[in-house]
């Protein structure tokens, strides 16, 4: 294949993002020259990090060693604290990989756009269940689940694991539940 | 009539008095105890008649069949959707999306005070997925099931995030209050003319649709309290958030005995709990 091949020009981007919740682990977690080095010999070429409430882990993580093995790799590095649904769902979209906390919303959003999904649940949050989200979800096959200690291994999976594609019935089902429903009411309404 | 009574006795007079006062008191008590017990009976067996019985899902094929009366019968409905916070809200539109407003003609979006997102959401969806139908309505000026419009209305949290457990009783009776008023319709007075026209009669909702919050637990409440008394028969359909894999949330242990379909996302959650039904994922 030439180097000018549409394909492999094209940008290769990893989305990093944390949602609302605030999970430092995970920004550093990925951001080490290891992982870098890692993600450039999958051929990806750009990460992206929502970041949230942990600004200063990642100003923190940008040491000389990663930026030297950023520009080794001529991977570029883009990030941001926050931003609205429509303007996530954009990042997933243009993403080939996504690693993201283990929320439902973010797992359906990447699960919608096919996305290769590495979900690392935030153990630190109390009251929370994504470890049993991220644990069933893999189980499934949709999701590749990770943990803070065994990112890189997580990655090296995901290239070649075979996802699973979400069902996109849901909806269909739920408007029969709710006819089903109405019709109940209406019969109800006739025969008292 | 206490000599009458307490003649048998044949005691001097002054116990006989004494003792005529105390059976008159123990009248009135035994009399008020059984009036209360009446009413508790009653009571009991009301609300055991408005709970809903939950037939295993194996069923589903006649009720299938009840669809050819849908032709027949009156296409208006209303159904009344309750908004939680982020995730739950998000939820809620995903499952949603599909519906078309031929279905459900008359939609309340109700939201918790201060959760701005929701609402925002719900005007959002309402002007994606209907606003072509209310252009068209106009446009022709036939009345189309869009220009009916909906209903976003806003209710006081029933207890805030970091709220003590000391207030939360007094917040609990104002959010009941205003549920109240929502199911009935007041807040229909401000509609405009014409939309007003539109929902008359429809005050109660056909079906409330809800996924968690706290809220709704309290709206469920307020409509048991006008099937009680025979005013509505709304049916409530409460679906477990897909992030809830092997426990029920609050809100869903405590609507389990009261919602009419209650269904869940992992099979897990419908063999642990009776009741629940497992359908699928809901999401997608």
């Amino acid at each position: 294949m030439s180097p000018h091949n549409p394909e492999k020009a094209r940008e290769q981007q990893v989305f990093v993002t944390v949602g609302t919740t605030t999970f430092d682990g995970l920004i550093g977690a990925v951001l080490k020259p290891s992982i870098i080095s890692l993600l450039h010999t999958q051929g990806y070429t750009s990460i992206c990090i929502q970041h949230g409430k942990s600004a200063e882990i990642y100003q923190a993580c940008r040491t000389p060693e990663l930026e030297a093995e950023l520009l080794k790799c001529e991977m570029s590095i883009t990030a941001f604290a926050y931003a609205d649904s429509e303007e996530i769902t954009n990042k997933i979209k243009l993403a080939e990989l996504v690693i993201c906390h283990a929320g439902s919303g973010t797992i359906l959003d990447c699960l919608r756009y096919q996305k290769r999904i590495i979900a690392v649940p935030n153990t630190t949050l109390m009251e929370n269940h994504q470890a049993e989200l991220a644990d069933e979800m893999s189980k499934q096959q949709y999701v590749v689940k990770g943990s803070l200690k065994s990112i890189a291994r997580a990655i090296e999976r995901s290239a070649t694991y075979p996802y699973r594609h979400f069902p996109r019935m849901g909806s269909k089902v739920f408007t029969e539940i709710l006819e089903d429903e109405l019709d109940k009411v209406d019969k109800d309404k006739m025969y008292g | 009539m206490s000599e009458g009574f307490c003649g048998v006795y044949e005691e001097p007079p002054v116990t006989a008095i004494l003792l005529a006062e105390s059976s008159t008191m123990m009248r009135f008590i035994i009399s008020i105890v059984l009036a209360l017990l009446i009413i508790f009976i009653f009571g009991a067996v009301r609300v055991l008649a408005i709970l809903p019985v939950r037939r295993p899902t194996h069923i589903t094929e006649i009720t299938q069949s009840s669809r050819i009366v849908e032709i027949t019968t009156p296409a208006k409905s209303h159904v009344l959707f309750i908004l939680g916070s982020g995730g739950h809200t998000a939820e809620m539109f995903n499952m949603i999306q599909n519906l078309s407003p031929e279905t459900v003609t008359h939609r309340t979006y109700v939201f918790s005070s201060g959760d701005k997102h929701s609402a925002q959401r719900a005007e959002s969806f309402e002007a994606t997925s209907y606003g072509n139908l209310v252009a068209v309505a106009s446009r022709e000026r036939k009345e189309r099931p869009g220009s009916i419009g909906y209903r976003l209305v806003e209710i006081p949290r029933a207890r805030a995030v970091k709220q003590s457990l000391l207030t939360s009783p007094f917040t609990c009776l104002l959010c009941l209050i205003r549920c109240l008023g929502v199911v009935r319709g007041e807040d229909m007075r401000s509609f405009p003319k014409q939309m007003r026209e539109l929902w008359r009669g429809m005050e109660f909702p056909d079906v409330v649709v809800c996924n968690g919050p706290a809220t709704a637990v309290i709206l469920v409440f307020a409509i048991y309290i006008y099937k009680f008394f025979g005013m509505c028969n709304t049916r409530v359909i409460y679906i477990e958030s897909f992030a809830r894999v092997t426990t029920l949330s609050l809100s869903g242990k405590l609507l389990l005995p009261l919602a009419d379909r209650f269904l869940v996302q992992w099979p897990q959650l419908a063999e642990k709990y009776h009741g629940a039904e497992h359908r699928g994922f809901l999401v997608s």
